[in-house]
C-alpha cells in the first residue's frame, strides 16, 4: 500500500468514526474496529503493543507516557491493525519500541521499516486529518503560523507540538 | 454522527472502505459499478455502517472490489483460535518484564486466569 492510500484510509476512518469533535475520538474508532485499549506498565523502551489473543485484539499502551504520546501510539497500533500488519503467520504480539522513524530518515529508504512508517503516517492522518487541520489553521486567521499557534493547534488535536509541526509542514502549511 | 446501527454493518462498512481504498476507487466509482447504479451518499452510509446492504448488492460489491463474497462477509473477524498460553509465551519472549507485571498483563489480556498461574 502506498502512503497516499494509507493517508486516505486513515482520513476516511477519522472522518466517518471520529468526526464529532476534536480531538479525534480514538476510543470510538477502536471500538468500531473491535480493538480494546489497555494501559499497562511496559518496559521503558516500549511505547505500545498490538496483541491478538483468544479474547480478541488489544492495543496495549505504555502507562507512563504522556497522554499525547499515548494517543499517537493508539493511532499507530490502529494503523497496524487496519492495514493488517499484524497478520504475520504465527505472530500474536507486535511490539513497538520508542523509535518513531521519520518519513525520510536514513532507515526509511531501506524498506525495513515500511510497516512502521505506514503506521506512523496512518496515526498522523488519523489524529490530524488534513481537512480539519486546514480548517483549524484558517480559523487562526494568519498566514504565518508562530510557535503559539502551533501549540494551540497541538492542543486542539491532542498531539505533541512535535507531531503537529511535522504534520503542518508535510501538509505545506508551515 | 449517528451511531452505526449494528457492529456487523459497521465492520462490513469498514471492510468495503478498506477494499475500495486499496483498489483506488472513489465512492462515486463504486456506486456506479452497481446494478442498478447506487449513489455516492449511499456508499458513504454503507461504509459508515449507517445503511444495511441489500443481499443482491453484496456479490456486486464483491465483484467491483475484486474480493470473494466470503472475504467481504468475513466480518466481524473471527479471532483466530489461539491458545492464551501461546500468546503469553510470546509476550514473555518479546518483553523484558517482571514476572508479576507480565502475569497481570496476561490476565488483563485474558490469556491466563489467576487460578492456572499458581
Amino acid at each position: 500500500m502506498n502512503l497516499k492510500a494509507v493517508h486516505g484510509a486513515a482520513e476516511s476512518v477519522a472522518m466517518q468514526y471520529g468526526k464529532d469533535r476534536l480531538p479525534i475520538d480514538l476510543d470510538a474508532i477502536a471500538s468500531t474496529l473491535e480493538l480494546r485499549i489497555l494501559y499497562a506498565e511496559l518496559p521503558e523502551d516500549v511505547s505500545g503493543l498490538l496483541v491478538s489473543g483468544p479474547d480478541g485484539n488489544f492495543v496495549v499502551v505504555q502507562k507512563s507516557d504522556h497522554p499525547n504520546r499515548q494517543r499517537f501510539t493508539v493511532g499507530h497500533e490502529i494503523g497496524h491493525h487496519f492495514l493488517k500488519h499484524q497478520f504475520v503467520p504465527g505472530e500474536h504480539v507486535h511490539v513497538d519500541r520508542g523509535h518513531y522513524v521519520s518519513q525520510r530518515g536514513p532507515r526509511s529508504s531501506t524498506g525495513l521499516d515500511t510497516k512502521e512508517i505506514e503506521a506512523n503516517q496512518f496515526a498522523a492522518a488519523l489524529l490530524m486529518p488534513s481537512r480539519l487541520v486546514r480548517q483549524e489553521v484558517s480559523r487562526l486567521g494568519t498566514a504565518h503560523l508562530l510557535d503559539h499557534h502551533v501549540s494551540a493547534l497541538a492542543e486542539t488535536f491532542g498531539v505533541s507540538e512535535q507531531a503537529m509541526t511535522i504534520r503542518l509542514s508535510s501538509l505545506g502549511v508551515l | 454522527m449517528a451511531a452505526p446501527i449494528e457492529p456487523f454493518y459497521s465492520a462490513l462498512g469498514l471492510k468495503i472502505l478498506e477494499m475500495r481504498r486499496m483498489r483506488g476507487l472513489t465512492q462515486d466509482k463504486l456506486a456506479g459499478a452497481l446494478n442498478p447504479p447506487s449513489t455516492r451518499a449511499s456508499i458513504a452510509n454503507i461504509e459508515s455502517g449507517k445503511q444495511r446492504v441489500l443481499a443482491h448488492t453484496i456479490p456486486q460489491l464483491a465483484q467491483a472490489l475484486q474480493v470473494t463474497v466470503s472475504e467481504l462477509l468475513s466480518v466481524p473477524a473471527e479471532p483466530a483460535r489461539v491458545e492464551g498460553a501461546v500468546v503469553a509465551r510470546e509476550l514473555r519472549t518479546k518483553l523484558a518484564m517482571q514476572p508479576k507485571q507480565l502475569q497481570r498483563l496476561g490476565r488483563e489480556l485474558g490469556l491466563t486466569t489467576r487460578k492456572n498461574e499458581s
